[in-house]
């Protein structure tokens, strides 16, 4: 009689000890190996794109900051180029450098939080708290800029809430100073770990097909083999004069799409984000800060869709706007939504620790999800 | 089910065997250094709140403004609030959002504040009396509850009435004391009868002015 | 210990004629207390080391609340884990539950009995320790199952077979690296393989050879695997994703694995310590019996009355400065009690624990005087119990250390990979030291 294993369900439930946020996935498995992976989302769904609609569009720009609030000037960025497009809103070059500015050393402690995160779920308990420690320092630098460490509230249309305090441009240099040999000993402690490596070499390839039928974006689309990047495809705000590269997938980080590329890609995405920091600092224009238009401000009827380049892919807004001062709809677009929707597609005969690893390596965050 | 081939790089010929174990043992052994040195040399960066002060033996890189001088509290902008005098002051920036503080006697009950938040934190009430050049607040009320420290308010507050402490302190026991409001029931029940008083005399006015016009009464 | 309880038994064997009162056994039981003592303050030491591990690897202080430094977070652990409720699924099995504790503790306690603590100081020198100590190894996997099994949890039970399987497979390795120590030495005896370690660091089996050197790290590997350790802790991480063999339990059950987790730490550290780093032997001491005329003339010398009077001027100092830290820590105590604001005042431990160290120096400076006719004795058991204890306790514990640190720098590996390592490379370099340990006694040691 031949051995047979029976199909059990399980529920990685939304009680998740990993920190991506209250996700859910229904598993069927024989214990050691995937059958089918369903997620569930909207444990965290608040609401955003309702709420839209009944604040102003200054009063909504707190909101999105809790968008993906690892990441909150990114979004608050996106968000305010939306209106300043459809309202006609000029910014300032000195805002667009800070901007910018801000917008990087975000995407720099939303990488550490995602590898740190990645190498928690593989096992790897020390590398967490050390991306945390560099965290820390830049969170002191925003604390010191706009007062909040999370959610910061910080850009307007036409520019920004506050000036550059005396001395930030130092404290920002100083901070690139002290971090990039803490990234390469970083690299050195859990990058190139021989463990770490089997456990994500050639797991979870995601083909350029799949990639695209899924609608992925940002670094997982790099990793993918495609070299797409708004920064410098659809460019906004001062990233044309900028010289950076985009990084994208190598076959020395193992299979394409996999999920050691994925990793290094943020890695290497934080070292480009180090370059144009410096070139931000050093070119800095003097002037105005917020162009003030009016606080009830009414953009004329119409409708238009802005993406930018979030760190977890691509952000963006869907405004329809009739004229009064609230949008009429508001839909927004985020990257860790259809990073959801493949792992359904991939798991099929992965095990479970796999599954693990494709998910961290994905990079979704459950509020960027749900809204 | 078969599982996926997992082309493990482990077993392929004999030189990637011993490439595999030379690779493991000089990744641990870099690792194992890398994690020695922050455990035995490297500062701690925790901060011992409350007991120990915690720019005590901070070192001087780590505090932002290369004067090298800690910012000292700022008071110039606080009137009826209280300033956090603890031993973190001295590290809390200049712009921080703490919670909320109101200073009455700048207010001038515009509304802009209880307008703009985007979740009705604050209710104000105002009237005008005497004495006072624009209207004076009879109630205040801050929900400190639901404030998510945005900062809109602070913005549009014409006359910093409104401002940022630098407390961040402020769990209780019993969440009704979160809503807060701080026009006292004296003070909020001079100002109406003021205002009373004021509505009444803007009455009589009006009335010897019409009877002025249309002759006498 | 065994001729130190035949001193005993020799002794009070009158007491055998008042009655049928087995002294031998007694006194058995008592040292077996002592032992078992000693495990839960090892097992309670590691757990806290471990967090103060933890916590400097990752740039952060560990405990230090709960007692000087924090000493006694171990003690605040256990009578927290004691007082929890006592939580059982009413479908799990009710015996087969609240047994499998007991077998994973029984395990690693019965472990204890080889330990040696010094040259004759171990409970029972048994000529099979080392196959002793494999053996016991075994228990922990029965209790594992048990555990898996009987809370009546598909996923507890996968976790407890996955465990399982894990600690088989890695005995083979153990085993192998055993064999060769076992090869070298010529007796399966604990007491055995030290004393065939005498003779200076060139004979401790980590340098005598690079069979022998390799051995060291085979059974390194294979003894984080049977303990479950990362990076092999699949069966206790898995509770991170869905769960492991211990989810059902809580308080002292749960605190029963740990505590048999620890204790395994210290066991598979000292019994490293035993056959490879040379056990109780001091480095640049030859033979453990020579430290008896040592002993015997720091004991004479230190007896003599010009060098008492010394210890006695000594130990004023000391007594000064005794009470003058112990009242600065009962002034900071009491400020700390009577000051309403008084969070912002440090307790300072270093008093605390200054206070305590000098205190004991001039206490023993004093006894000095009254036992002066005993010294040479004293020091004598001093340096032949003492000090070969302290260097085999150093030693076990630098491989605990590595054992803890492992833990915070590496990820864990993935179940297929974790047999792999085990069958396609630890079991064939295993081999190969046995065969060349062999072959390079016959050329090298005659």
């Amino acid at each position: 009689m031949p051995l047979t294993t029976e199909e059990m369900i399980l529920n990685m439930g939304p009680h998740h000890p990993s920190t991506h946020g209250v996700l859910r996935f229904i598993l069927r498995t024989d214990g050691e190996v995937i059958y089918s992976c369903h997620p569930d989302v909207g444990f965290l769904h608040r609401g955003l794109e309702k709420i839209a609609e009944k604040v102003s569009y200054a009063q909504f720009m707190p909101y999105t900051d809790r968008i993906d609030y690892l990441a909150a000037m990114n979004c608050n960025l996106g968000y305010a180029i939306t209106v300043e497009r459809l309202a006609g809103i000029e910014v300032p070059p000195r805002a667009e450098y800070i901007r910018v500015m801000v917008a990087e050393l975000n995407r720099i402690i939303s990488h550490l939080i995602s590898v740190g995160t990645f190498a928690l779920d593989i096992g790897a308990v020390t590398p967490f708290t050390h991306a945390l420690r560099e965290r820390e320092r830049v969170n002191d630098l925003f604390e010191e800029l706009c007062g909040a460490r999370l959610t910061y509230n910080y850009v307007r249309f036409g520019g920004v809430a506050f000036d550059l305090p005396a001395g930030f441009l130092e404290a920002v240099s100083s901070f690139l100073d002290y971090f990039e040999p803490r990234l390469a000993q970083f690299n050195r402690l859990i990058s190139k770990n021989k463990i770490f490596k089997e456990r994500l070499w050639q797991v979870g390839a995601i083909s350029a097909e799949d990639a695209l039928g899924y609608s992925l974006a940002g670094p997982n689309l790099r990793a993918s083999g495609i070299d797409w990047d708004l920064r410098r495809d659809e460019s906004y705000s001062v990233y044309a004069d900028l010289d950076f590269e985009v990084p994208v997938a190598g076959t020395e980080f193992g299979q394409i799409g996999d999920c050691y590329n994925r990793y290094w890609l943020r890695i290497r995405e934080m070292e480009q984000s180090i370059r144009i920091l410096r070139q931000c600092v050093a070119a800095m224009p003097a002037g105005p800060f917020w162009n003030r238009s009016k606080r009830k401000l009414k953009p004329p009827p119409g409708e238009i869709y802005v993406r930018t380049e979030a760190p977890r892919g691509e952000l963006g807004y869907y405004l329809i706007s009739r004229g009064d001062d609230r949008p009429y709809r508001m839909k927004i677009r985020t990257g860790s939504f259809t990073a959801m929707s493949i792992v359904e597609k991939m798991s099929p005969g992965l095990m479970v620790a796999d599954l693990v690893a494709l998910i961290a390596s994905l990079d979704v965050i459950a509020p960027e999800i749900d809204r | 089910m078969r599982v996926r081939d997992y082309k493990v790089k482990f077993t392929h010929g004999i030189s990637s065997y011993f490439r595999n174990i030379y690779e493991s043992v000089s990744t641990i052994a870099v690792g194992m250094w890398i994690t020695y040195k922050t455990a035995m040399f490297e500062r701690k960066v925790t901060l011992q709140y409350p007991s120990h002060d915690p720019l005590e033996g901070r070192p001087k890189d780590q505090i932002l403004f290369p004067d090298g001088n800690p910012k000292l509290p700022f008071e110039s902008l606080l009137g009826a609030g209280q300033s956090y005098k603890g031993p973190l002051s001295p590290r809390i920036s200049e712009r921080y959002r703490g919670l909320l503080g109101y200073d009455e006697p700048k207010c001038i009950s515009c509304l802009l504040c209880a307008q703009i938040c985007p979740i009705d934190v604050i209710t104000v009430k105002g009237v005008k009396i005497e004495g006072r050049k624009s209207k004076a607040p009879v109630t205040y009320t801050i929900n400190y509850a639901k404030c998510m420290f945005c900062g809109l308010c602070v913005e549009v507050c014409p006359t910093d009435a409104v401002f940022f402490t630098r407390r961040f302190e402020g769990a209780t026991f019993d969440f009704r004391s979160l809503v807060r409001d701080f026009i006292s029931g004296e003070l909020r029940r001079e100002r109406l009868r003021l205002a009373a008083e004021a509505t009444q005399k803007a009455a009589q006015k009006k009335k010897r002015e019409d009877s002025d016009e249309t002759g006498n009464f | 210990m065994e001729s130190f309880i035949n001193y005993l038994f020799h002794k009070i064997g009158f007491l055998q004629q008042v009655g049928y009162i087995p002294t031998a056994a007694v006194l058995m039981l008592f040292f077996c207390l002592l032992v078992l003592n000693f495990f839960g303050l090892v097992a309670g030491f590691l757990t806290f080391f471990e967090r103060k591990l933890a916590g400097w690897t990752n740039s952060r202080r560990g405990p230090n609340r709960v007692g000087p430094y924090g000493l006694m977070q171990f003690v605040a652990d256990g009578i927290k884990l004691i007082l929890k409720e006592d939580i059982i699924p009413a479908t799990a099995d009710q015996i087969y539950f609240k047994f499998a504790p007991y077998l994973v503790l029984l395990g690693t306690a019965l472990s204890f009995v080889v330990i040696p603590f010094g040259p004759r100081w171990s409970i029972s020198d048994l000529n099979v320790g080392i196959f002793y100590l494999i053996a016991t190894g075994s228990f922990t996997v029965v209790g594992l199952i048990m555990a898996g099994w009987a809370s009546n949890n598909k996923w507890s039970l996968l976790g407890g077979m996955r465990s399982a399987a894990q600690i088989i497979s890695y005995e083979i390795p153990n085993a192998l690296a055993i064999l060769v120590v076992v090869l070298t030495a010529g007796t399966m005896s604990i007491q055995g393989i030290i004393k065939a370690q005498s003779g200076g660091i060139h004979h401790w089996l980590l340098f005598s050879s690079p069979f022998t050197f390799l051995a060291f790290f085979i059974y390194g590997i294979s003894s984080i695997a049977e303990i479950n350790r990362i990076p092999f802790d699949i069966p206790e991480a898995e509770s991170e994703l869905v769960a492991g063999y211990n989810i059902e339990y809580s308080g002292m059950r749960f605190g029963a694995f740990f505590a048999a987790e620890f204790g395994n730490i210290y066991v598979v550290s000292a019994v490293a310590a035993t056959c490879f780093l040379g056990g109780w032997q001091i480095p640049l001491v030859e033979d453990v019996a020579l430290l008896d005329p040592i002993g015997l003339a720091v004991g004479g010398f230190l007896g003599r009355p010009p060098v008492l009077a010394v210890l006695l001027l000594g130990a004023l100092p000391c007594m000064y400065l005794a009470f003058t830290a112990l009242r600065a820590f009962i002034r900071d105590l009491r400020a700390k009690y009577h000051y309403r604001g008084s969070r912002f005042v440090r307790l300072n431990s270093e008093f605390l624990v200054l206070g305590l160290l000098f205190a004991a120096v001039a206490l023993i400076m004093v006894l000095h005087v009254p036992l002066r006719g005993w010294l040479p004795e004293i020091y004598r058991l001093v340096f032949q119990y003492l000090l070969p204890f302290l260097s085999f306790f150093l030693k076990a514990m630098l491989i605990a250390f590595v054992v803890l640190w492992l833990r915070w720098t590496l990820p864990r590996l993935r179940v297929d990979q974790l047999m792999g390592l085990c069958w396609k490379y630890l079991i064939p370099l295993g081999f190969f030291c046995l065969i060349g340990q062999g072959v390079w006694m016959y050329l090298f040691a005659g």
